[in-house]
């Protein structure tokens, strides 16, 4: 079975645990929703699955084999969308496809061709050539889209993938996520919109200072907790403060003075 | 800096815009293409000014020396004027280097025209804080010279009362500062008027070539004057003869002008003196308009435009792809090459902060070559017969030309954007490092070679051109193959740490290397090239070196070696091996 597992994996800095002992695993066509607030450690869990952090104990599996063992291997099978818009700015959009997808070893005539289609189906065409730093969000969010689509991957690390996105992108990239998970692919959709989550997820892990708090079905934790909604699972899980009353503060500290 | 931060705050009364802007148009000054930590800008600001002072001060030093023993009959002029021309070249050179931040960029408007702050007070701060800009570096120049001065030359002024001496020393400063805030407004009207001249997207593609030649000249000037200090038993020896004939020519000379208001502020009733420090006065006046004309019209032309967006011609852009792929085909076949042969040659070209830091390595390889070619020439004749320093000219600039590649590379572009390396990363470093090469070659090189082949066939006719462009091209490819034998990054791609070259320690080694590497490939070739026949065995031996290299790389190297990301900085106590695993 080509699942991800993750098992026990930490990631401790100096004097701050990240990600405190998090299991969990990701069967194909599986949505996984990993949901947190702000700080709770699902960047840090992507980052590490991606390669790009290394964690401080634990291990992750792929098709029941140890990744550390095969590293590039795993990469190679992987596409990932940052949280942040982390991207070359002095490129094109073209030229920065064209550079992922070179070095992901896709035939120059395929990648060309799937560049182009990517861009025309994003509505990026005519935009595909100037440089990234005159970019929206939005567009780069549809540039580290496509990277991440190129070479057909087998799983899918997403990280706030919707930032910045039109609400006519958004919807495309919801079917898009429904349309991955179809055909085989591991998804693991990381954010901290709850709508979105609720309608996309097939699975939802919630993470909260670093431990998973809660891992079930949206379905299975609604009639578990007795709540109506994800909103309401998560803001008991994960002890949010009153919000009606950090915002009145924050109305008294703006009319402090004036 | 601590001081200066003082020194803007002003009482609760007084509106904060303008101590808050001044200072911050000041830091952006320190900002640079070089620094861009605030620790870091501190302690390069000051190394520099000290370097600037030490330097200037031991040049005013020697080309006054004289006075130890022979009086000043009215003749020292000549030595203040040669002190003058340094300090305006020196303030040149730095105005050149900080052309980006003079003028207030897109980033400036896009956050300070949302605020309730008038169009008028954004240029006047600017204004003062280029006006205390320009005063640092007036204070580091002649922090040491001034003192030199006073003491070679007020013995022999006809008042040397303790109020004369203070006011002589407060006129050498009044007339250094004036020399460097004319040079200084004099080139930023300058860059603002070819800032208007050009159209904008044309301007961004000349701005780095016209730094460059700038700098090429002002670091030709400077070695050229700075070296006349040591040899030349009279520096400018020209001038009197000029003065002695009243020669017009002497008003075309700007440090004449700031020459003739020292002298006339310390008492000269000379008529020349005179008139020059009229002009010295009358000259400020244009450059300080001239600055806010300027800056207001390419605030008009340049940050409003930037809000429209350009047109981009498809067409255009899918030939030149299509040139691309066929060029791939044939040069680059593997696709991990073309990825880092192209983000090499892209970041080189559109990012400013690269692109400035090798113009800076390339204009001093082009000032030392304008130095050989101007230190050897008698006559036109020299163009036409062979030589060894005209052969060396292309050796020195692609010398610094590729250790100004080493160095940039190193310097990292959007260094959280490198995770796509790290993601895409393979085992074997081999096409990372071909890529990287050949974009040196086809982008440096190639292009900088076809120039060499043109210039010296013009001399020495074609067949001597192509063997001295073949033989300049090779030993330049031998020579970036021995600079990069160990570089095991991804350019652009990997954490920066300052200092970790070392260069305040080593640069006595590479000033020997420089030298000897020079000397000795210019020595071979002109041997080469008086006996064509021998190429053959130069082109055999070098490919062969080339390949011996090529191998120790593939087979030793790169089998140990894994690509870096982040540099390891340096131990913070370097030990003498005495223990652990050294110790064996």
């Amino acid at each position: 079975m080509k699942t991800l597992e993750l098992k026990g994996i930490t990631k401790k800095y100096k004097v701050f645990l990240a990600v405190d002992n998090v299991s969990f695993s990701v069967a194909p066509g599986e949505i996984l929703g990993y949901l947190g607030p702000n700080g709770a450690g699902k960047t840090t869990t992507i980052k590490i699955l991606a390669g790009l952090l290394e964690q401080t104990e634990g291990r992750f599996f792929y098709q029941g084999k140890d990744v550390k063992n095969d590293l590039y291997g795993f990469k190679k099978k992987m596409g990932y969308v940052p949280e942040q818009s982390e991207i070359y700015p002095h490129l094109s959009a073209y030229d920065y496809l064209l550079m992922v997808g070179r070095l992901r070893r896709i035939p120059e005539t395929i990648l060309i061709e799937k560049i182009e289609r990517f861009m025309e189906l994003f509505s990026l065409t005519t935009d595909m050539y100037s440089l990234i730093s005159s970019f929206s969000k939005g567009m780069i969010q549809k540039v580290l889209i496509s990277a991440a689509l190129l070479h057909n991957p087998e799983i899918l690390l997403l990280d706030e993938p919707l930032s910045g996105l039109d609400v006519t992108t958004g919807l495309i990239l919801k079917d898009l996520i429904r349309q991955l998970a179809g055909i085989g692919k591991i998804i693991i959709y990381s954010s901290h919109i709850l709508e979105i989550v609720e309608k996309i997820c097939s699975r939802i892990v919630i993470i909260h200072r670093g431990r998973i708090v809660a891992d079930d079905s949206v379905e299975n934790l609604r009639n578990l907790m007795k709540l109506p909604s994800l909103e309401d699972i998560f803001s008991q899980l994960v002890e949010q403060s009153d919000t009606e009353k950090i915002a009145k503060g924050m109305v008294e500290a703006m009319r402090f003075d004036v | 800096m601590r001081n200066l931060k003082n020194l803007f705050v002003l009482n609760k009364s007084q509106s904060p815009q303008f101590p808050v802007l001044v200072r911050h148009f000041f830091q952006r000054l320190f900002q640079n293409d070089f620094v861009s930590l605030e620790d870091q800008m501190k302690e390069k600001t000051i190394s520099f000014l000290a370097i600037i002072a030490i330097l200037s001060g031991h040049i005013s030093n020697a080309v006054l020396m004289k006075y130890m023993f022979v009086p000043d009959n009215g003749v020292s002029w000549v030595e203040k004027c040669y002190f003058t021309s340094f300090i305006m070249l020196l303030i040149g050179f730095i105005t050149v280097f900080e052309w980006d931040v003079i003028f207030p960029d897109s980033r400036d408007f896009t956050n300070l025209m949302t605020l309730p702050i008038k169009l008028r007070t954004i240029f006047t701060t600017k204004f003062t804080s280029l006006f205390l800009f320009v005063g640092i570096f007036a204070m580091g120049a002649n922090l040491i010279s001034t003192l030199a001065f006073w003491f070679h030359l007020i013995k022999w002024q006809e008042e040397s009362s303790l109020f004369f001496s203070f006011f002589f020393i407060l006129a050498h400063f009044v007339c250094m500062f004036a020399a460097c805030y004319f040079i200084f407004f004099f080139s930023v009207f300058m860059i603002g008027v070819l800032m208007l001249v050009f159209p904008e997207r044309i301007f961004r593609a000349l701005s780095v070539y016209f730094r460059t030649v700038f700098m090429a000249v002002f670091v030709f000037l400077m070695i050229y004057i700075v070296s006349d200090s040591f040899t030349a038993s009279q520096p400018f020896a020209f001038l009197p003869d000029l003065k002695e004939n009243h020669s017009f020519l002497l008003y075309f000379f700007p440090p004449m002008w700031f020459t003739g208001l020292f002298e006339s502020m310390i008492g000269s009733h000379d008529s020349q003196f005179l008139t020059l420090s009229s002009i010295a006065i009358l000259s400020l006046v244009p450059v300080t308009i001239g600055f806010f004309l300027t800056s207001v019209a390419s605030y008009r032309k340049y940050c409003r435009k930037m809000e429209i967006k350009k047109n981009v011609n498809i067409r255009l852009i899918q030939i030149k792809y299509f040139l691309r792929h066929s060029f791939d085909v044939v040069f680059l076949r593997n696709s991990v090459q073309r990825a880092v042969f192209y983000f090499f040659g892209k970041t080189l070209r559109n990012s400013m902060v690269h692109k400035m830091r090798l113009a800076v390595f390339a204009a001093v390889g082009a000032g030392l070559g304008l130095i050989l070619l101007a230190t050897n020439f008698r006559s036109f004749d020299n163009f036409s017969e062979l030589n060894k320093i005209l052969i060396g000219i292309p050796t020195v600039f692609v010398f610094f030309l590729l250790v100004g590649i080493r160095s940039v590379v190193n310097i990292p572009s959007s260094l959280q954007a490198n995770w796509v390396f790290r993601l895409t990363e393979e085992k074997n470093l081999n096409h990372y490092s071909y890529g990287f090469r050949k974009g040196i070659v086809f982008y440096l090189l190639f292009p900088l070679f076809i120039l060499v082949f043109i210039f010296y066939s013009f001399s020495w006719g074609w067949k001597i051109g192509i063997l001295h462009s073949l033989y300049g091209f090779v030993v330049a490819v031998l020579f970036m193959e021995v600079l990069f034998l160990k570089y095991q990054k991804i350019p652009f791609a990997c954490s920066y740490l300052p200092g970790k070259s070392k260069a305040h320690f080593l640069w006595m080694l590479y000033l020997v290397s420089f030298i000897v590497y020079v000397s000795l490939i210019s020595s071979l070739e002109l041997a080469l090239l008086l006996n064509p026949s021998a190429f053959v065995f130069f082109l055999g031996i070098s490919l062969f070196l080339f390949l011996v290299l090529r191998v120790y790389q593939k087979q030793v190297l790169y089998k140990k070696m894994v690509l870096i990301y982040a540099d390891e900085p340096e131990p913070i106590l370097v030990t003498l091996f005495t223990y652990g695993r050294n110790a064996e």
